[in-house]
């Protein structure tokens, strides 16, 4: 796993998909807020800067709310509905042409636990018998949350 | 002086090797990492620290009880659990120290609420985090911790209350039924378990009061209230009834049962009386509900012989669920005739459990077969087989291995065969069971209890193998050992 640090993050709209349920901003609350995402810009309007990771490629990025970049293979990150049906090819969303997901409303150390988990996900493949994930009891609720934003 | 490592002496004073402090030496002093001697305090600390690995070196966990765990709650897929799962599990293990748990999805909040209440951990304090003014649903399963003021501050909190389900609650009181026809509730959907503080008078006022709104009813286990004149009451004021279950009410007669064929809008019912009730009314109740019925189940329900099945036959066009069980009085014949040329379209769900001769001098009951024998189950797949998802034959103990091999021959299929329950059943054989797994693609979950011819089967991945003699093994998948 490659993180690096891009400050400021690249702002690029995420997809919108209707199974997500969108969720209202609640002031009073300390925990992730996640909401619903600005519809899709038309692909041509994108802009496929990077020539270098087209939609074929075996690896893809997860950009973080705050700017960290996780640079996994494709196959673990597709255990994820949603990341599934960013980079679905016919989908022509951005995320699909340039193999990169910005998820503004997912914490650097959270999408570090989410892509722990992908690749746990990869390599208990077929085991019968899984051991548990540790999860740190303060990170459980955000990632709850990130679990049903990302249907993984 | 011997040697730079020879030891001084017991009360002989020194300098520890790691802190440098002065002090006595002992016959319990330690010697440290370079041949030196340690004070007390770092004498200690290097004793647990040679405990600690020496308490962690167990044998690699092979999880075989989780694995049977899971294995009883019907859960064989490999690989890992999802995030989310995983992620609600450590929530509900860390639930003392969660304030709030902010904008939850309802699927997740419902999720954590049954995960904490098979750990019997859902008390006042808990409650509060469930509490949600914009939420319209509130499932308990186990309210046994909650108290009158609890139940009230549910009702308090959550004005748009619609579904309302606590099992469990022994602790609600007629003040909180009082309290919650306060309130103008539009509850359509009530479900109550074991709430036997609740007179029949006040239930009386409750289906006066929300009974033209109730769209489903469920009660269980109440035994000490809930009478056939309140059933009357239920049947005159529940006139949208859409589904109504009622289970092990002990109060409930004669009078209940001819009450209910009445209630002209029924799409599911369910009962399982505890009283012995009269083959008549029954007759009389079914044949007046059951045109419109898409679920019926009718439970320890002893009387009941093949007429009933006649009128099921007869009048049930709409039927998805079926479930008729513990009856020592239909015939096979009688099995053959409701499932051969009905009208009714494949069912989903079917459980004719413990349908079967009880006569312990002659175990292979009588020649003309008794309950769902070999022509039934026959009859049974071939009506419902292309559209079974549950089946549940267990104790149907005069079907004869001819019979399993017919309807689980080469080249039958059941496309969407999810469960299927065949305990009791000694005739199942590896084989047999071979045969299932081979026309059954879809299959989750196989519970065998007591099949005792059934040893070394060869149980697919991703199959659930319940029951069986080895249950202590370790789990063949394919035959790979793990």
């Amino acid at each position: 796993m490659i993180i690096t640090h891009l400050s400021p993050a690249r702002l690029v709209p995420l997809p919108y998909f209707h199974p997500i349920p969108s969720l209202s901003f609640a002031p009073s609350t300390t925990y992730l807020f996640i909401g619903t995402s600005p519809p899709p810009t038309p692909p041509h309007t994108m802009s496929a800067s990077d020539p270098s990771s087209s939609s074929q490629s075996e690896y893809v990025t997860l950009v973080s709310g705050d700017g960290f970049e996780f640079v996994i293979p494709r196959s673990t990150a597709c255990v994820s509905g949603t990341i599934r049906r960013m980079l679905e090819p016919s989908s022509r969303f951005s995320e699909s042409v340039t193999g990169r997901c910005v998820l503004e409303n997912i914490s650097g150390i959270v999408l570090e636990k989410v892509c722990e988990y992908f690749c746990y996900n990869e390599k208990n493949k077929n085991q019968t018998y899984v051991p548990d994930m540790d999860i740190p009891p303060e990170l459980c609720l955000e990632l709850l949350m990130a679990a049903d934003y990302l249907d993984a | 002086m011997m040697g730079a490592n020879s030891q001084p002496f017991a009360f002989q004073l020194e300098n520890c090797e790691i802190c440098g402090k002065r002090f006595t030496v002992t016959p319990y002093s330690k010697a440290g990492p370079r041949g030196g001697l340690l004070c007390a305090k770092c004498s200690k600390e290097l004793a647990d620290d040679e405990k600690k690995p020496r308490a962690n070196r167990r044998a690699p966990r092979s999880g075989r009880r989780q694995k049977q765990s899971n294995l009883l709650d019907g859960f064989a897929q490999p690989g890992a659990p999802s995030l989310a799962e995983m992620c609600t599990k450590k929530v509900a293990d860390n639930i003392n120290d969660i304030e709030e748990f902010g904008d939850l999805p309802p699927q997740l909040l419902h999720r954590l609420g049954q995960i904490l209440c098979k750990r019997r951990v859902l008390t006042s304090r808990t409650l509060n985090l469930f509490l949600r003014s914009d939420l319209n649903f509130i499932d308990i399963y186990d309210a046994a911790k909650l108290e009158t003021q609890d139940f009230e501050k549910i009702f308090a909190f959550m004005p748009n209350l619609y579904h309302v389900n606590f099992r469990f609650a022994s602790q609600m009181k007629d003040k909180v039924v009082d309290y919650l026809l306060d309130r103008d509730l539009k509850i359509k959907r009530l479900q109550l378990d074991a709430a036997n503080l609740i007179s029949d008078a006040c239930w009386q006022q409750l289906f006066r009061k929300l009974g033209p709104q109730l769209e489903s009813l469920k009660l269980s286990n109440l035994d000490s209230s809930f009478d056939d004149e309140t059933v009357e009451v239920m049947c005159r004021e529940c006139t949208a009834l859409q589904r109504l279950k009622l289970k092990q009410c002990w109060k409930m007669g004669n009078r209940s049962l001819r009450a209910i064929s009445e209630l002209l809008s029924l799409q599911h019912l369910s009962l399982n009386f505890v009283q012995e009730v009269d083959n008549e009314i029954l007759l009389n109740t079914i044949s007046k509900t059951s045109p419109r019925l898409r679920t019926l189940s009718l439970e320890g329900i002893s009387t009941a012989d093949d007429r009933l099945l006649d009128i099921i036959h007869v009048n049930c066009r709409a039927l998805t669920k079926f479930r008729f069980s513990d009856n020592a009085v239909c015939s096979d014949r009688g099995f053959v005739a409701l499932f051969t040329d009905w009208s009714n379209p494949p069912l989903e769900f079917v459980d004719l459990s413990s349908t079967r001769d009880v006569d312990n001098s002659n175990p292979d009951g009588p020649a003309d077969a008794i309950g769902l024998a070999s022509h039934g189950f026959m009859a049974l797949m071939n009506h419902s087989g292309p559209g079974l998802q549950k089946l549940n034959i267990a104790s149907c103990r005069h079907v004869s291995r001819s019979a399993f091999e017919e309807v689980f021959a080469a080249g039958k299929t059941y496309p969407n065969l999810e469960e299927l329950d065949v305990s009791f059943h000694t005739v199942v054989d590896d084989y047999v069971v071979g045969r299932i797994f081979q026309c059954c693609p879809k299959l989750q979950k196989l519970v065998a209890f007591a099949c005792f011819n059934l040893r070394d089967a060869q149980v697919p991945a991703g199959v659930a193998l319940i029951g069986g003699l080895r249950a202590q093994d370790p789990i063949v998948l394919e035959g790979h050992h793990y």
